[in-house]
């Protein structure tokens, strides 16, 4: 059995912050292990952009985003470990990891910290009836194998859940030509980013209904139709594919087996400083709370690896000021955006510089790039665009997740799209197409 | 080629004689509409092996049951396939009901069941602490068993025997010829030559024997929906607990049941509908399950559900007088000479079926063959193994063998490439997501699929050199990945 100060479970924004804050901290042996063969967890499969804006300053895509943790990680020479699944963890913090790299090997770490993340709520969580047909996937399995895999899924298709993930796929999906027919939210108001609202679904004509859940499913192979009731009638929509986007719950199955508890059968325990009921294991990022940015998950990994420091150095010493009170604010639904707040927009619009989403109008920009964006908004829609190409990368065959490097006319995408298709080709960090007479720089990662 | 025997339909039954045929001298072929074995009936039941005390004395039910019971340890060792004496518990909530379950004992009794006993409040609070009730028919014998691991272990050794087995094959004629030897033409326009042909259609037996000659039976399909609970609930519950069946109902009451894997089931409900493979589930039955279920044992209430499914009962009724045969009809058509006929295998049919394939080969094949035992019959199937319910040195073996078993492809199942890979080339060659699924218990967990189907995926496309539009979820018009069309 091997003895290590630290282990790390996940190397997504969390982990990978974590054992980055860790190691400057003066930890060395500690081990950050990661069940996936490569190192940003969820990142690498959000290739459009929104993230880093607090934790780097700047606006990144998620591959970037993890790319640039994982260099940090290099820098700093810390010990992680790909294709590694924690199986067993008990209460003496043993954990059994299992890889096909080195089979079954135990280790024995002073202090654990689990940043295993989420996983997605399904259609059966939400007992929906009808029948069970191929065709129904949670968003988050469908980006993995648009973004990823370079999988189709379906042509026509309609989402439930007006979550981030929901309205990022109904975009992603829309550029990669599906029609997505409608996106359904059971409650009265919109759940995820009000920028996402304007820049997945208005920017594609695509219309969101609210009070309105997927009663049924239809088609006994492959996906027919949804059902929905709508003033107390059963309305049927037409489609083949439906994605579910309604809710990530925090998957600590790994903390349970070592008998962590959990209130409400979701959220892990945690006192004051991340610790669970079990002295030395700690909680962070997704596997803790559902976080609405990554950058928070980073953040808050940093300071569960704070109180790890501490906990490793004097644990007498971190014992005090402990207090039983959960050290985060659960993330809440701003209640405002529902469809009067859509109707009473008219004049104004939402600003989607940022995520915190101001409304604005010609006599309030909000700030000086709300400025810029009013002025530029009122004559076109100009977007970065993000999307994968199909092309050899490295030496292999793969889906590359790319960024246009400047703004580009919404109506000009699907041309641009189909400009893409001819890449056969990436050797650099940049490429360039012609379009319009003019040369778009992308960028990988 | 003539064949000796040709089963029709590769579900428990049609397995189990398959298996029990390869033991002797025959030429067998089993044919099968859908992509897999266990697509049917016996996929989706509750996998309980009855003791015999809820069928009627002397029926072929109570006969068969209580006999397949005896069978099933050695089976199940033969073919490596897992077994749980969960044992059972029938609850009164009352002394009415008492009155049932003394009846219930009294013909458990004379079908021939042993360990039976009723038991008191203070008793049922021992064994299992959280479910409510007065009195208990408590049955020490009664089992649980995974049914379609069970039908695909007797198909793979039924093949390894010898047994032609060919899925996708759906028989739509058959002709009785002038040889005396049955023609059976297949959808694809093949056919196929037998001297015996066994109907083991299940819900479609009576359309199956439709097509040699008229009759009376008509299998009226009996819907049954069931929820499966998180692993979480099984620290509430060891046994499988049913209420006292409900009188002139079409079932044994909405029940719980532990499943090898560990979950609990909440089910069946008992609906007749139209359509022989409706398998809805609807918002009125699940609600009632709910209750019924939070009835027997309150603390489900804060258990998650993994998923709903269901089932279909093939109810038999006479097609004219419209009244129920109630009972198993095995035999030999009496009009078209060694056309064999299992219709209406309901319950007790999983438990049946061992007692049913020998009394086949015995008692009807052999009035008119010579049965001739093979010497060379192999006893012994392996399984998968599963690395979810092993022990640290025993997976570190199979690893040092093959690295994949070091390699966790499905996370909440803990099921591991060497697994994943295992089923993707199944001896059976049925290359479906739930093929993979029914033998691996990847896809089943609380993600349902969401982490690992795009890496099965993956697998299933660089292992069998496929695109992705071919990869099916159950039948041949699921297709998982769509929008390759134009």
């Amino acid at each position: 059995m091997k003895k290590i100060d630290a282990a790390i479970i996940g190397a997504g924004p969390a982990g990978m912050a974590a054992a980055v804050w860790l190691k400057e901290k003066g930890i060395d042996n500690f081990i950050l292990f990661e069940r996936n063969n490569r190192l940003g967890g969820i990142l690498n499969q959000c290739i459009h952009s929104g993230f880093g804006i607090d934790y780097y300053n700047e606006e990144l895509t998620g591959p970037q985003y993890a790319v640039r943790m994982q260099q940090r990680l290099l820098d700093l020479n810390i010990n992680y470990m790909l294709g590694a699944n924690v199986i067993d963890l008990n209460r003496n913090k043993e954990l059994t990891v299992s890889s096909s790299k080195n089979g079954i090997e135990v280790y024995k770490a002073g202090s654990v910290i689990i940043t295993t993340g989420c996983r997605e709520r399904t259609r059966e969580n939400l007992e929906i009836p009808g029948t069970r047909p191929a065709g129904v996937f949670t968003a988050g399995s469908a980006q993995e194998l648009i973004n990823i895999l370079n999988y189709k899924i379906g042509n026509k298709v309609i989402i439930q859940g007006s979550g981030d993930i929901g309205l990022i796929m109904a975009r992603r999906l829309s550029i990669e030509g599906y029609e997505v027919v409608k996106l359904f939210e059971r409650l009265p108001y919109l759940s995820g980013l009000i920028r996402n609202k304007v820049q997945c679904l208005d920017d594609f004509n695509i219309p969101i209904q609210f009070n309105t859940q997927i009663s049924g499913i239809s088609g006994k192979d492959r996906v027919e139709g949804v059902y929905t009731k709508e003033s107390g009638k059963d309305k049927f929509y037409k489609c083949d594919t439906v994605l579910f986007s309604v809710g990530l719950i925090p998957e600590v199955e790994i903390g349970k087996k070592a008998g962590i508890i959990l209130s409400n059968n979701f959220n892990p325990d945690v006192n004051s400083k991340f610790e669970t009921n079990i002295k030395g294991i700690f909680i962070a990022g997704n596997s803790l709370h559902i976080h609405d940015l990554a950058d928070n998950a980073s953040i808050e990994g940093e300071k569960v690896a704070d109180y790890v420091f501490d906990y490793l150095d004097n644990e007498k010493k971190f014992r005090k000021n402990i207090e039983n009170i959960a050290p985060y604010n659960s993330h809440e639904i701003d209640e405002k955006y529902n469809d009067d707040f859509f109707k009473n927009l008219k004049d104004g619009m939402v600003c989607i510089v940022c995520p915190k989403g101001c409304i604005i109008n010609k006599n309030n920009f909000g700030c000086k790039r709300g400025e810029v964006f009013f002025k530029k908004e009122k004559m076109h829609k100009l977007r970065r665009l993000t999307t994968t190409v199909f092309c050899e990368y490295n030496g292999v065959i793969k889906r590359i997740p790319v960024i246009s490097g400047e703004e580009i006319n919404i109506k000009e995408i699907s041309k641009i799209k189909e400009k893409l298709k001819n890449i056969k080709k990436i050797d650099s960090k940049s490429f360039s197409i012609n379009h319009n007479k003019k040369e778009i720089v992308f960028y990988t990662v | 080629m003539i064949y000796d025997i040709c089963i029709i339909g590769a579900g428990v039954i049609g397995t189990s004689i398959a298996r029990e045929a390869s033991k002797y001298d025959f030429k067998v072929l089993l044919l099968e509409k859908e992509l897999d074995v266990a697509e049917g009936i016996s996929k989706a039941n509750s996998g309980v092996l009855h003791a015999g005390f809820n069928v009627k004395t002397g029926s072929l039910k109570a006969k068969f049951n209580v006999e397949g019971l005896s069978f099933f340890p050695t089976i199940c060792e033969e073919l490596d396939v897992p077994y749980r004496l969960c044992k059972k518990l029938v609850v009164a909530k009352d002394d009415k009901e008492l009155i049932h379950l003394e009846k219930l004992y009294r013909q458990g009794i004379q079908n021939g069941c042993k360990g039976l006993s009723i038991i008191n409040r203070e008793k049922i609070k021992k064994l299992e602490p959280f479910v409510e009730g007065k009195y208990a028919l408590y049955s020490r014998k009664t089992a649980i068993i995974s049914p379609y691991e069970f039908t695909i272990a007797l198909a793979e050794n039924a093949l390894a025997n010898g047994v032609a087995i060919f899925l996708d094959n759906e028989v739509t004629g058959i002709i009785k010829e002038k040889d005396n030897n049955f023609k059976i033409l297949i959808n694809k326009g093949r056919s196929f030559k037998s001297k015996i042909v066994i109907n083991a259609g299940g819900l479609f037996s009576d359309s199956i024997f439709s097509l040699v000659e008229d009759h009376n039976y008509n299998i009226y399909p009996c819907r049954g929906e069931y929820y499966i609970l998180d692993t979480a609930a099984s620290r509430y519950l060891n046994m499988a607990v049913y209420p006292v069946p409900p009188i002139g109902g079409s079932g044994l009451g909405v029940h719980l049941t532990p499943t090898i894997n560990g979950n609990i089931l909440i089910g069946p409900s008992a609906d007749y509908i139209n359509d022989k493979t409706d398998l809805s589930n609807t918002k009125g039955v699940m609600d009632i399950l709910k209750k019924e279920a939070y009835d027997l044992l309150p603390q489900l209430k804060n258990i998650p559900f993994i998923k709903n499914y269901s089932g279909i009962r093939p109810k038999l009724f006479n097609d004219k007088s419209g009244i129920s045969f109630c009972d198993f009809i095995i035999e030999e058509s009496k009009k078209t000479k060694n056309f064999i006929n299992l219709i209406g295998i309901e319950s007790p049919g999983l438990t049946s079926a061992p007692a049913i394939a020998k009394y086949v080969l015995e008692n009807i094949i052999g009035e008119n063959h010579n049965l001739i035992k093979k010497k060379e019959f192999k006893i012994y199937r392996k399984g998968i193994k599963r690395t979810r319910f092993l022990r640290k040195n025993e997976i570190e073996y199979l690893y040092n063998k093959d690295n994949d078993f070091g390699e966790i492809i499905c996370r909440c199942e803990q099921v591991t490439k060497a697994e994943i890979l295992k089923a993707v080339n199944n001896p059976l060659k049925s290359l479906t997501l739930n093929s993979i699924k029914k033998r691996t218990h990847a896809m089943m967990g609380r993600c349902q699929g969401g982490f690992c189907i795009p890496r099965i995926s993956q697998i299933l496309t660089e292992e069998k050199k496929i695109q992705p539009d071919k990869i099916f979820k159950s039948n041949k018009n699921s297709m998982v990945y769509r929008g390759y069309e134009d």
